[in-house]
């Protein structure tokens, strides 16, 4: 097994190289000159020129390229021409925001998902349909339309949750070990700010939730009651096992593999571009915001990274969750 | 004939599926006789107007009738979605098809690629092409095909793997037909059904992604009447004018749930005969 987790991160290189030439293609297609851009609109032509000689844009293709990847090999990814800051500091600084929103996210996605997919599995045949139809409801729903929704209901109708941002101004967390909020708050014992930023990330949760919730229901309930025909579950019953435990104990731990597959990909699907929208939307100050603000100014340092970074954990996630299937069920060997 | 109503009810959703996307293509062709006005016509005596029976789905900022934008807006999205397709699952039925057929360092290679394809978050990749070419629908289109092919190459892949082992392409081979008329011929018509069905449901999801590069200022442009771009457009003014958001964004809806029914109908019947 130790032999195939190895052969999978060997992989990994060629693919994260193919996906920094890709990148890098894209990013060097762009028809706006990035030198008279961060020059700016004042600057004269030799201004221009001495610029783009210290960005290293009037060396050939090939060249740019392979500095690239020096810079990557290095920890140097640029310059963002917008922030005027490191890429790799601008970088460190929204991150956590995002990886915040997306762990809870998962989180509730787990902790309502299961359960209800549990629950439509040990219940009539026709609730099937009804999840059925809300999963292609939900994935029929663009992601900022229901965001913006729910800032419309729940901001400006209800007041109930504050529309935009990660905190209010008065809510202030003195220090910030983590980043993560939530778990500074836990860390510095400043509750008081708990309420506020909960209250802040309610609909941005809520709205990468709602997205995906009856799809992960009914993985887990399609994946239940394939696991519950089985002879074992018949055994189990008729030794006089609870329904209950029966399910818990048995059926569940064994169905978990598919639906492990399912919350990875939701992983994925969520930093592959539903968290950039719902940032965009409730102006959620992480990476999803500063890519897209990247990618509207065309700062083509931030953009090259940013989508390399996302690109090296949607790979990572799918390769843990490739792992995960040797724990999860002893029977998959490679 | 006691199994007459069950077969009634199977086809239903078929029939509801192809009534739908019927009716949104109709649309679509139709929309210069059907918008009561013109989508473009500015008239600020009657901006931010609610849903009333002169502008039925209210009007925008600028005193445009919200009901003619979302009625051309379904011609910008379905020709999107068509358009995307169309060229998706050409260049990965040829990459797939060209993978499954010839095998050995065709497949290895043309495999390979699209895995650096498939690891890319889809819409990240989307956006920063989107960007790089500059914005507006044609280059969404591009940016959209560009990413949306990889799945399709797969699918194709598999699927020639299966059909070309069949006595018939055998027989063809031992006749002396050349590996391109095999292809045409025999493998590729067997290979349809189930990529065809899934390719219906695309559309719907193609012109949703299309809405958001739109929404993101990255697709349409103003004033072009794309759904997403309305929705962006308005953006200023959607939470006193609550019509500008819902319009749209049910429009969104409609065009994707309508796809997905007949997709999924198309791959029960597709999928479930193989």
């Amino acid at each position: 097994m130790a032999q195939f987790i190895i052969k999978r991160i060997l992989f990994l290189f060629p693919i994260i190289l193919g996906v920094t030439f890709i990148t890098f293609i894209i990013t060097h297609v762009i028809p706006a000159d990035p030198a008279q851009l961060a020059a700016g609109l004042r600057a004269g032509p030799e201004q221009v020129e001495q610029l783009r000689k210290n960005m290293g844009l009037d060396k050939p293709l090939y060249t740019q390229y392979v500095r690239y990847l020096k810079g990557l090999a290095t920890g140097d990814f640029g310059t963002s021409m917008r922030t005027r800051q490191p890429v790799l500091q601008d970088i460190l600084l929204y991150f956590p925001a995002t990886a915040e929103l997306t762990l809870v996210t998962m989180i509730i996605l787990v902790l309502l998902g299961i359960p209800l997919g549990v629950f439509t599995a040990t219940t009539r045949r026709s609730v099937d349909v009804v999840v059925r139809a809300l999963s292609v409801g939900a994935s029929a729903l663009p992601g900022f339309w229901v965001a913006l929704v729910l800032q419309f209901v729940f901001f400006y109708k209800l007041r109930l949750f504050p529309a935009l941002g990660r905190i209010s101004s008065e809510a202030l967390i003195s220090s910030h070990p983590t980043h993560f909020y939530l778990l500074d708050i836990i860390l510095t014992g400043n509750y008081r700010a708990l309420a506020d930023v909960l209250a802040h990330m309610a609909m941005p949760v809520a709205t990468l939730v709602l997205g995906r919730l009856s799809i992960v229901a009914r993985m887990t309930r399609a994946s239940l009651l394939q696991e519950l025909q089985l002879d074992y579950v018949r055994t189990a019953r008729s030794k006089g096992m609870s329904e209950a435990r029966v399910i818990v104990k048995h059926a569940l731990r064994n169905s978990l593999v598919p639906i492990v597959t399912e919350l990875g990909l939701h992983l994925g699907w969520l930093l592959g571009g539903a968290v950039f929208v719902v940032e965009l939307v409730f102006s959620w100050p992480g990476l999803g915001l500063y890519a897209i603000k990247s990618i509207l100014a065309l700062d083509y340092m931030p953009i090259m990274t940013t989508t390399l970074i996302m690109t090296v954990l949607f790979v990572l996630i799918n390769l843990l969750v490739d792992i995960s299937y040797t724990f999860l069920n002893p029977k998959i060997r490679y | 004939m006691r199994s007459q109503p069950r077969r009634r009810k199977k086809e239903t959703l078929l029939i509801i599926g192809f009534g739908l996307c019927g009716a949104l293509a109709l649309i679509a062709i139709l929309a210069p006789i059907i918008a009561p006005y013109d989508p473009l016509q500015i008239n600020f005596a009657d901006r931010l107007s609610p849903p009333t029976q002169k502008h039925l789905f209210g009007t925008d900022s600028l005193g445009r009738d919200l009901l003619s934008r979302i009625i051309h807006g379904s011609r910008i999205s379905l020709r999107l979605g068509f358009t995307v397709l169309g060229v998706a699952a050409s260049l990965g039925g040829v990459i797939g098809a060209l993978s499954g057929f010839y095998g050995g360092w065709v497949d290895s290679l043309l495999m390979r690629t699209t895995d650096v394809f498939f690891a890319f978050p889809f819409l990240i990749l989307a956006m920063a092409i989107s960007a790089s070419l500059g914005a507006g629908v044609n280059n969404a289109i591009i940016a959209l095909a560009a990413v949306w092919w990889t799945p399709y190459a797969r699918l194709f892949r598999g699927q020639v793997l299966t059909v070309r082992r069949q006595e018939y392409v055998e027989a063809a081979n031992a006749l002396g037909m050349s590996d391109l008329r095999i292809m045409l011929r025999h493998i590729l018509p067997n290979c349809f059904g189930p990529i065809f069905a899934r390719a219906t449901t695309d559309i719907g999801y193609i012109i949703l992604e299309g809405a958001t590069l739109g929404f993101v200022g990255l697709g349409a442009q103003p004033p072009t009447p794309e759904w997403g771009t309305l929705i962006s457009d308005g953006r200023l003014h959607l939470m006193t004018s609550w019509w500008l958001l819902i319009f749209p964004g049910i429009s969104i809806f409609a065009a994707v749930v309508s796809f997905s029914i007949l997709g999924d109908e198309l791959q029960r019947r597709f999928v479930h005969r193989i």
